[in-house]
């Protein structure tokens, strides 16, 4: 963690909420990328991922500056929308996905395709490649936070986006 | 080996986490043998998809990432979450 970071979690743990706010900043896209990619949902990945940060800013007395934040903060992105998913099935329907991107990349139905092949995953195969294809985590991190063997990333990744690719290719 | 033992090294190949000497060996399996490359073809072309749809969110503007945080803010002040 950098001298920078420090300094706002501090401000955090002292009670200065506007403290919170550059962490938020750096941390925000990628914790919307990890919610997206698990829930399939554009407006509930955005309430889902600004629901774990109002948690990380309430346990940050619990964290130590000896370690990162954003692994800790994912924990609990995981907690928040794995939760939200057993709590409620995903949608299958996203036609609001396309509605949020600032410069459209992606035809519609593509992305169409791609949200409703994510869904079609087992939870911890969707995991493990939102890690990798939505957070450019390293399989030495993956491994780490999911507390498996590096081979096994990337043999579960192999298969993973072997099923991914049979049910898009299907969908296009 | 089979190509049902290289196949998962093309995950590692695609994602840049093979040693030099495994990615060697890959690349000298795909130079005859089609359905290995056709394979990681189409994973790249996954992988395309999904880097548009990261740039969509990286691209969205600062004013959403502004109304983000004020969410956020008013929700921590009222003790919410």
């Amino acid at each position: 963690m950098d001298a920078t970071e420090a300094d706002w979690i501090e401000g955090c743990k002292a009670g200065r909420r506007r403290a919170f706010e550059p962490l938020v900043r750096r941390y925000g896209p990628r914790a919307y990328r990890f919610a997206l990619g698990i829930v399939g949902d554009a407006e509930e990945a955005k309430d889902l991922s600004q629901e774990a940060f109002i948690r990380a800013y309430g346990a940050m007395e619990r964290f130590h500056e000896t370690r990162s934040f954003y692994p800790w903060f994912l924990t609990i992105l995981r907690n928040v929308c794995l939760s939200y998913l057993r709590r409620r099935r995903p949608k299958v329907a996203l036609e609001d996905v396309a509605e949020t991107p600032a410069r459209p990349e992606l035809a519609p139905e593509l992305r169409l395709a791609m949200e409703t092949a994510l869904l079609s995953l087992k939870e911890a195969d969707r995991e493990i490649l939102v890690m990798k294809a939505f957070q450019d985590m390293s399989y030495a991190e993956i491994a780490e936070t999911l507390g498996i063997p590096i081979g096994t990333v990337m043999s579960r990744l192999y298969h993973t986006r072997r099923r991914l690719k049979e049910v898009f290719k299907n969908v296009v | 080996m089979s190509c049902e033992t290289w196949k998962p090294l093309l995950a590692g190949y695609l994602d840049g986490e093979l040693t030099p000497d495994e990615s060697e060996r890959l690349k000298s399996h795909l130079s005859h043998c089609s359905e290995c490359r056709d394979e990681l073809t189409e994973m790249r072309e996954l992988e395309g998809v999904t880097e548009a749809m990261k740039r969509e969110i990286d691209t969205l503007p600062d004013v959403f990432w502004g109304r983000y945080w004020l969410s956020i803010y008013n929700r921590t002040e009222r003790g919410l979450g």
